[in-house]
């Protein structure tokens, strides 16, 4: 049981709350065992693709049962329980919005199927909000992925929900947009809501999330404030691939410095571990000139996410 | 305002249905046998017999259960495959409500694009004069529009396969099956708005005259139609939208 540190303003039960909760497809485990409670602020589901966070928001959502374990909303269960959505915004991966309703249709749609007291006016406010008044009379299916991204938002927003789901909401945007939609998230969660954002690339977090929960396989391998998440992500072993003008030299000269952790001679040229990343990047010129060795390529061999992802598991 | 929610969830349904790529072949489906009436058009009797057969024989079972199969599967089965579904079923409105409206919408569509064929083919195959015969059969087609609309809403929330489910349904067990085994009618919607069709238009038996009672036929139009609806609201309450694909 993890509990991702958040200002816990609300009293009574958590937001969102998942207790063991799990789901398989016949023998397949898409989500194994997890549990987690969510207050206000922004929180990052982060993991590779595939490592079961749709199914998870599909879980909070109402849009898919738990095989084991509860998934909660305000305290009471998602699943088949329409009123859940009431405090509930959904914005999804998949990017078909009726295309043939406009921008303002569609807000009104939503604000009109959540029973918003003064739809009209709410539409409005939405569309403020996304800073999608001046294209608000064109059709969804004309608009750029950006633009449709900002309407699902709006439509999401519409009803005023105390929390918000978004299915990898930067995908596809340009920085611009990711911008725009950094500030928007961020005034929701300074707002008082509780905003969770699915994302399988750890920067697109940066300076956005205050925890992070990160996904991997099906488990929550880690979770914690984002600081921390993205120390252990960086912190861990590294393992560099060099070519020079003498490896073998340079290998037993970098052997003696205290950053290296081990050091292998291959076809491919010298493969150095280190468990101090920057102490190493320091001391690597330094060692080279010292032997008098010409560095030619260095590069790091396992940055690929899925590496430090699997590190997480590992620990 | 009375009923905002349905009012807007009956519009978008409305659009969607309409907005599709094939409205515009449906429509023409549904006019097509007037089409034939206009050249194979008779005077006095015979053009009356024409025009009650194909009612009987084109309209009744072959244009109404297509358009409303394809109508009917498409409200629900559409948005599910390009995920819009989402916006409709993440509303903290009651199953029961969604389903009813989308069942009406279907059935509503259905009806405007099959039903004045059913009383137009009378005029146009020279059968002047039987206005009245022609709304009873327009009236049939609009009633088995409903009564097909609940059973393919409903299948298509038992199938990501409804359009094959139905055509099956519709060809082989309405068309063939029911057409050789006389107890095989008892099942078959068709029969039900045939016999509709019989007692509305109050034709002599020699002219036209439908297999089962009309007794039979409302108990198992209600039986279907409601249990259509009723299997419908049981599956959104619990419907399960997967990842993508």
């Amino acid at each position: 049981m993890s509990v991702v540190p958040a200002p816990a303003t609300a009293p009574g039960a958590p937001a969102l709350e998942l207790r063991g909760a799990s789901r398989w497809y016949g023998n397949v485990v898409a989500v194994n065992d997890v549990s987690f409670s969510l207050a206000a602020g922004i929180t990052g589901l982060l993991g590779p693709n595939g490592a079961g966070k749709s199914t998870l928001l599909h879980m909070m959502a109402g849009f898919l049962a738990p095989s084991a374990g509860s998934v909660l909303v305000e305290g009471r269960p998602s699943w088949r329980n329409p009123e859940a959505y009431r405090a509930l915004g959904l914005v999804p991966e998949r990017e078909a919005v009726q295309p043939f309703l406009t921008a303002r249709e569609f807000v009104r749609f939503n604000a009109v199927m959540q029973g918003v007291a003064d739809p009209g006016g709410a539409t409005e406010r939405a569309l403020d909000e996304v800073d999608l008044r001046g294209a608000a009379d064109r059709k969804i299916g004309t608009f750029s992925k950006g633009m449709r991204q900002r309407a699902k938002v709006a439509g999401a927003l519409v009803h005023d929900p105390r929390i918000l789901l978004l299915d990898e909401p930067f995908n596809g945007m340009d920085p611009g947009q990711r911008l725009h939609m950094m500030e928007l998230l961020r005034a929701q969660a300074d707002a008082g809501r509780t905003v969770l954002i699915s994302s399988h690339i750890l920067e697109e977090l940066d300076r956005l999330a205050d925890g992070v929960l990160v996904l991997v396989s099906g488990r929550l391998a880690a979770s914690g404030h984002f600081r921390e998440i993205r120390r252990l992500m960086t912190d861990r072993p590294h393992t560099f691939v060099l070519r020079s003008s003498d490896d073998r030299r340079l290998a037993a000269a970098l052997f003696a410095h205290p950053s290296v952790a081990g050091a292998e001679l291959s076809a491919a040229g010298l493969t150095v571990r280190t468990e101090d990343r920057s102490a190493f990047a320091h001391a690597l010129p330094k060692v080279a000139r010292a032997m008098d060795v010409t560095l030619r390529e260095v590069r790091p061999s396992d940055e690929s996410l899925e590496s430090v992802f699997s590190y997480l598991v590992q620990r | 305002m009375i009923l905002p929610v349905e009012r807007a969830l009956a519009s978008v349904t409305a659009r969607q249905i309409l907005a599709r790529r094939g409205a515009l072949a449906l429509a023409v489906f549904g006019l097509l046998p007037v089409a034939i009436a206009a050249v194979i058009r008779r005077t006095g009797d015979a053009a009356l017999t024409t025009a009650i057969e194909l009612n009987t024989m084109i309209i009744l079972p072959v244009i109404l259960p297509i358009v409303a199969l394809v109508i009917g599967t498409g409200v629900f089965g559409a948005e599910i495959d390009d995920g819009t579904a989402l916006y409709v079923l993440s509303k903290p409105v009651a199953r029961w409500r969604i389903v009813l409206t989308r069942v009406l919408v279907a059935a509503a569509v259905t009806a405007i694009l099959t039903a004045p064929a059913a009383l137009l083919v009378f005029p146009v195959a020279g059968a002047l004069g039987r206005a009245s015969v022609g709304m009873a059969f327009a009236a049939a087609v609009a009633a088995g529009a409903l009564l097909y609309s609940a059973v393919f809403v409903a299948l298509s929330l038992l199938t990501r396969r409804a359009l094959v489910a139905g055509l099956v349904y519709v060809v082989v067990w309405e068309g063939i099956i029911a057409s050789q085994a006389p107890g095989a009618r008892y099942l078959s919607v068709i029969q039900f708005v045939l016999t509709l069709a019989d007692s509305l238009a109050e034709l002599p038996e020699t002219v036209f005259d439908a297999s089962i009672t009309p007794t039979a036929a409302a108990v198992m139009s209600a039986v279907f139609g409601l249990g259509a609806v009723l299997y419908a609201i049981r599956r959104l309450r619990a419907f399960e939208v997967g990842e993508a694909g």
